[in-house]
């Protein structure tokens, strides 16, 4: 070791009269077990007290509910008034995203799973199907309540008959647009009775602005397909579980969205960011989307209050369907969570009580519960669009039909983004919706009817 | 006898932190991984299904198109950036340039911006209405292209994406190259009368010969694993899984649909797949020897 420096020479003589004492054989072996006997009872403890919600002996119990954004804002707010109910039960809100990546590993491996976990009711049967058992029975809990939310609101939380969530909010749809551009360009919104009347409409907007307005944005996301196969009567699955997606109505959706984009009435805003800055840019002149939006546009485009409105969705036939629901989530209790009783207690007042959901309609959150259409709070007139926006929704929801979807959601995704798209780029319509039935059967085992 | 117990211990006790936690997040995972491939685990569920993965991967015509779409975008970039990183080593190694360190660092900058950031800024830079570059097209009277929406020029952005991220990078390892090769190589050659010409392509070009493989198979290794650019600028793949790559394949499986024993099984796939053509490609260029 000649050449080195004194200090990195004692340093090194250090180590090794160290190393001399404590590396016999007999201490590696001592350290050795040590160590491993730490990992096997840190391992073991932290499986024991992986459940998130606590009981300490005064009876004081804590409850975790995970849900992402606007969502989870709602529910923090509503802690006050339950706390002033149930002082005995605290609740903590974990803030998660809306792609349930950390939602997720919690669910694969057991641990550290919060008591209420929220789900998009579209996605909630794919969660029933690929975690089986995790999600406890509340049919006797919920029954009772069954004719005081929205009959299609049942619909997602219902597998064989028994219910393992509850529904919170809805998405009835409707046309938001800009008055002051509507006018502009000389088109009266109550004249848009169908799709064709529609893009009519969007192609004379177009000229009048020269190319710098367009009517509205797609992404490259399923959601124009959902709005329209809803309308129609379509569903993804039958009741005995087959792929039923090549139908009538998914040809027809495709071919009005296709329609749509190749007459330059949609432009392509590539994400739900890429929208509002087409709103905030004045871009496009009007969103055809749910009831949620409106918080959206309220809150990321405050200075063009007054200038918005909303419409019923323009229906394809003269006289047909204008009503159609995109979203909404539902609130489960987790199998593992040990006071399931404390967490009932909670999605109970939030979701069907009045004082919970006037809660919820602050943040937006259309309920699927019915008496509470009947409030002051929800005929309320509303400042940015000049009418009562949700009472105008409730008229938007009462002949939504149910969009059956089995449990293929989390699945189907990629490819039914995959027929939007070729589609889009001009492929051909029934053979895309073939390719997207084929892969969701793969991807799910379900057979393609 | 104990000093030289201990010399032999003290070695190993250093090492131990590190490979305990190499055990711990590389090899433990590698194995459970391998473990899953052969299983149908989904969610929670999980079940005992042999090379059933395997054999539906063989068929599963998404995972070849990403296999394709991989070895397209590939065979473009790689020549491309390397030939692009190779005269810009070569510009900057000339002793007569002022500020050199300063153009060093300007290349090699785009390699320190994190993945996130610069697929976000390129994908505002490419947006079809309102990004700088049909700005420009549009200047010179030429019609917008839909960069992320037509599948051709999809990949061309991921291409130029990329090529961008890396030239620098390469560009620096090539110039430790060039700089490598001793002066009087140079100066015998010209003694005997060799042209500039004839020097580059028979002195520089073959004494960089190991430096371009190095480059060339970090290159393709790490394009094989592309991920971020098609996520973020691509939207997944879009348009028409034209962008779509094998590892973005393996996350669509894995963590939006919770297929983790397909997932791993495609891991495995692409894994061999790399592994084979590493091997290929240094074989065919015989190691690097000059």
């Amino acid at each position: 070791m000649a050449g080195f420096s004194p200090v990195y020479e004692s340093m090194i003589e250090t180590t090794m009269n160290w190393g001399e004492i404590v590396l016999s054989k007999k201490f590696v072996a001592l350290i050795t077990a040590l160590f491993l006997t730490v990992l096997l009872v840190s391992g073991c403890g932290g499986g024991s007290s992986s459940t998130a919600s606590k009981n300490d002996n005064s009876g004081v119990v804590t409850i975790k509910v995970a849900a992402w954004n606007d969502a989870a804002d709602s529910l923090k707010a509503e802690i006050e008034g339950f706390q002033k109910k149930y002082p005995n039960i605290k609740v903590e809100v974990q803030y998660v995203d809306n792609d349930y990546t950390k939602i997720m590993p919690r669910l694969a491996s057991g641990s550290e799973v919060p008591d209420i976990i929220q789900t998009q009711a579209r996605d909630f049967p794919a969660f029933m199907k690929k975690f089986p058992g995790q999600f406890v029975d509340v049919t006797d809990k919920a029954s009772p309540l069954k004719d005081k939310f929205l009959a299609s609101s049942w619909d997602s939380v219902t597998v064989e008959g028994k219910i393992y969530a509850m529904p919170w909010d809805l998405g009835p749809m409707a046309l938001y647009y800009r008055t002051d551009m509507f006018k502009e360009a000389g088109i009266d919104p109550v004249q848009i009775e169908t799709w064709d009347d529609y893009i009519t409409a969007g192609q004379k907007l177009k000229e009048h602005f020269g190319g710098n307005v367009v009517m509205t944005g797609y992404a490259p996301d399923f959601d124009f397909f959902e709005i329209f196969f809803n309308q129609l009567g379509g569903n993804y699955a039958t009741p005995d579980g087959k792929i039923a997606l090549k139908s009538e109505q998914a040809i027809q959706s495709l071919t009005l969205w296709r329609r749509m984009v190749d007459s330059g009435v949609a432009i392509d805003i590539k994400d739900w960011n890429g929208r509002i800055t087409a709103v905030k840019n004045n871009k496009i002149a009007s969103v055809p989307y749910a009831v949620w939006y409106a918080g959206t546009l309220m809150n990321s485009v405050a200075d063009q209050r007054g200038k918005w409105g909303i419409i019923p969705l323009p229906s394809f036939t003269k006289g047909g369907n204008k009503q159609a629901n995109l979203g909404g989530s539902v609130l489960t209790i987790a199998k593992k969570s040990q006071n399931p009783d404390a967490a009932w207690k909670f999605i109970e007042y939030c979701l069907a009580t009045d004082e919970g959901q006037t809660i919820m309609l602050k943040y937006g959150l259309f309920p699927s519960y019915i008496p509470f259409y009947d409030n002051i709070a929800f005929k309320a007139n509303n400042d940015y669009f000049g009418l009562p926006m949700y009472q105008f929704f409730a008229k938007q929801s009462d002949k939504i039909i149910p969009l059956h979807r089995g449990p293929i959601m989390l699945d189907a995704v990629k490819p039914l983004k995959d027929m939007g798209s070729a589609v889009l780029s001009g492929k051909n319509i029934e053979e895309s919706i073939d390719t997207a039935a084929q892969e969701i059967g793969k991807k799910t085992g379900l057979p393609v009817q | 006898m104990k000093p030289a117990v201990s010399k032999r211990f003290t070695p190993y006790l250093f090492i131990l932190p590190f490979l305990l936690l190499f055990l711990a997040f590389m090899i433990y995972p590698i194995l459970e991984s391998f473990y899953l491939s052969f299983t149908a685990a989904e969610g929670s569920t999980s079940s005992w299904i042999g090379l059933d993965n395997f054999r539906q991967l063989f068929g599963d015509r998404l995972y070849w198109k990403s296999m394709l779409n991989i070895t397209i975008i590939l065979l473009v970039q790689v020549p491309v950036m390397l030939f692009l990183a190779f005269l810009l080593a070569v510009a900057v190694n000339n002793d007569n340039i002022r500020g050199r360190s300063i153009f060093r660092l300007a290349i090699f900058m785009p390699v320190l911006i994190d993945l996130v950031t610069y697929s976000i800024v390129f994908s505002i830079l490419f947006n079809d209405q309102y990004g700088v570059l049909n700005y420009f097209l549009q200047l010179f009277h030429l019609p917008g292209i839909h960069w992320v929406q037509d599948a051709f020029w999809a990949k061309v952005t991921i291409i130029i994406a990329i090529t961008w991220r890396w030239t620098g990078y390469n560009a620096i390892i090539l110039l430790a190259g060039l700089q490598a090769i001793p002066e009087n190589i140079y100066e015998s050659a010209a003694i005997d009368g060799a042209s500039e010409i004839r020097k580059f392509f028979q002195i520089t070009m073959p004494m960089l010969k190991p430096i371009f493989l190095f480059c060339a198979i970090m290159s393709i290794i790490g394009t094989l694993q592309l991920f971020t650019e098609p996520f973020l600028l691509t939207n997944g793949g879009q348009p028409d899984n034209s962008t779509e790559t094998p590892v973005l394949f393996i996350y669509q499986y894995a963590f939006q649909s919770f297929h983790f024993g397909y997932a791993s099984a495609a891991a495995y796939v692409l894994t061999a797949i790399v592994a084979i053509f590493s091997y290929l490609q240094i074989r065919v260029s015989k190691g690097g020897e000059i």
